[in-house]
């Protein structure tokens, strides 16, 4: 694993960096307090950070309280290097954050333990960090890594004048295929829909599982009418996976879209608009394939080309597929 | 034993140089002890531009970090003669921090010479090999 290590002392620097480097580990050196925060702060930063306590700029606790301070998903985990040996010290340290303490003149085998102690930690907090924020079956974005991402795209769609999507995805007649199948090609049906999708989503967009059969896919856009363009995509992509699953059995999505900043700020009022018309395009089951839908005052949605909201219905089952009841008997 | 150390030696090598001494890195210690004694150096001739200036602050802060890389070297007597200095260097004058800065000038010396034996000792086991 990379660790980190801030110290200012050339001595130090080639000492721990040589230990560090014979133990299996990437050293990743930092010659002050500022240098180190800068790694710390890199979204692919050292999870491992053994941080000298008195450093030119930022010290070391100074670090640990800016790391602590910050909203942040992933945990650094922290090792204070220090000569104070005081237990007043060691409470400063551990108030500001910090995970352990290493006294120095440090002894190599002490230290080569310490760092074991912090990797069992970080993979703990990993395997939390992943039942936290991604959903078990597909290994995809949960709701709270969903509004975390939107909550930062938000933020970057303001400053530059950009646009978001956010399509709601409801797979249609998922449940007469676990009705009929059982639960387990239902699960693998999912897991297939979710490996084709992530083919077609950008690095820097986010597709979550939010329900049974439900996805919320939030992407940069240039506007409503790219955003239909991506929708038909993520369609055509969900009708080609139910076919190799489940061969004869016609699957498709039906998708509502709402756009930042025109339908809405907050995330919450964005996937309720794309799932008000999700759910209106189900219940209407008209044969255009793209609709585009508008939110009028009273709150009801309708028919209109100019739209706030843009949803797509399924394909209808192709003649000579069989339904999901006929695949029962 | 790698080093053989006498009872008033001022260097006893360290746990992490032995570590890789033992393994058979002695390029490595080399290295690290050039290290040391260039950043040393350097400091401890630093030191002695502060005591014209009677610069207190300057002179803690070089004492702490020449305290932390002796002792993690080994050299132990040298380290407590700086947490001496950095403790005592704010209730000082100037001939005061004058005589405690020779005190550490002559001592680094005879750290010198011993580190740099050790390293020749170091050098002969790695052409040994």
């Amino acid at each position: 694993m990379r660790i980190l290590i801030a110290e200012d002392d050339p001595t130090f620097q080639r000492i721990l960096g040589s230990l560090i480097a014979k133990w299996g580990h990437e050293p990743v050196i930092a010659c002050n307090g500022s240098e180190a925060w800068e790694y710390l702060q890199a979204p692919d930063g050292p999870r491992l950070a053994l941080l000298d306590w008195v450093m030119p700029g930022l010290n070391g606790i100074e670090v640990c309280r800016h790391l602590r301070s910050r909203i942040n998903l992933g945990y650094t985990y922290v090792i204070i290097l220090t000569a104070k040996a005081g237990t007043e010290d060691a409470i400063v340290a551990l108030e500001a954050g910090c995970d352990d303490i290493v006294s120095k003149p440090f002894h190599p085998h002490e230290l080569r333990a310490r760092i074991n102690t912090a990797q069992r930690i970080l993979a703990l907090e990993e395997n939390l960090s992943t039942h936290a924020f991604y959903d078990q079956l597909t290994g995809l974005a949960n709701r709270t890594l969903l509004e975390e991402r939107f909550r930062k795209s938000a933020e970057a769609s303001a400053r530059t004048g950009g646009t978001l999507a956010i399509f709601y995805i409801d797979l249609d007649r998922f449940k007469a295929v676990n009705d009929t199948f059982g639960h387990a090609t239902g699960d693998a049906l999912l897991t297939e829909v979710t490996l084709r999708l992530k083919r077609i989503v950008a690095d820097s967009d986010t597709l979550a599982r939010v329900g049974g059969d439900e996805f919320v896919y939030l992407a940069s856009v240039e506007n409503a009418s790219g955003a239909g363009a991506l929708a038909s995509k993520v369609r055509e992509t969900i009708e080609a996976t139910v076919d190799t699953i489940v061969p004869g059995f016609a699957i498709g999505a039906s998708i509502g879209i709402s756009l930042f900043p025109r339908d809405g700020r907050t995330l919450d009022v964005l996937v309720h608009t794309a799932d008000s018309a999700m759910y209106e395009i189900k219940r209407r089951r008209r044969a255009d394939d793209l609709q585009f839908l508008s939110k009028g005052r009273n709150g009801n949605i309708s028919p209109k080309t100019t739209a706030t909201a843009l949803a797509i219905r399924p394909n209808s089952i192709p003649e000579g597929v069989a339904t999901p009841q006929e695949l029962s008997q | 034993m790698i080093i053989e150390t006498k009872e008033q030696s001022e260097w006893v090598i360290s746990g992490a140089l032995l570590e890789f001494a033992a393994d058979g890195e002695f390029e490595l210690v080399c290295e690290i002890i050039d290290v040391y004694l260039s950043d040393t150096q350097e400091k401890v001739e630093a030191l002695g531009k502060v005591v014209p200036e009677f610069d207190a602050v300057g002179a803690r802060r070089l004492a702490h970090s020449l305290k932390g890389s002796a002792r993690q070297m080994g050299t132990l007597r040298f380290g407590d003669d700086l947490e001496k200095l950095e403790h005592c260097v704010a209730g000082v004058n100037a001939a005061e921090l004058s005589a405690l800065v020779q005190v550490i000038e002559e001592r680094w010396i005879e750290v010198k010479r011993e580190v740099n034996h050790t390293r020749q000792s170091m050098t002969r086991q790695g052409v040994a090999r």
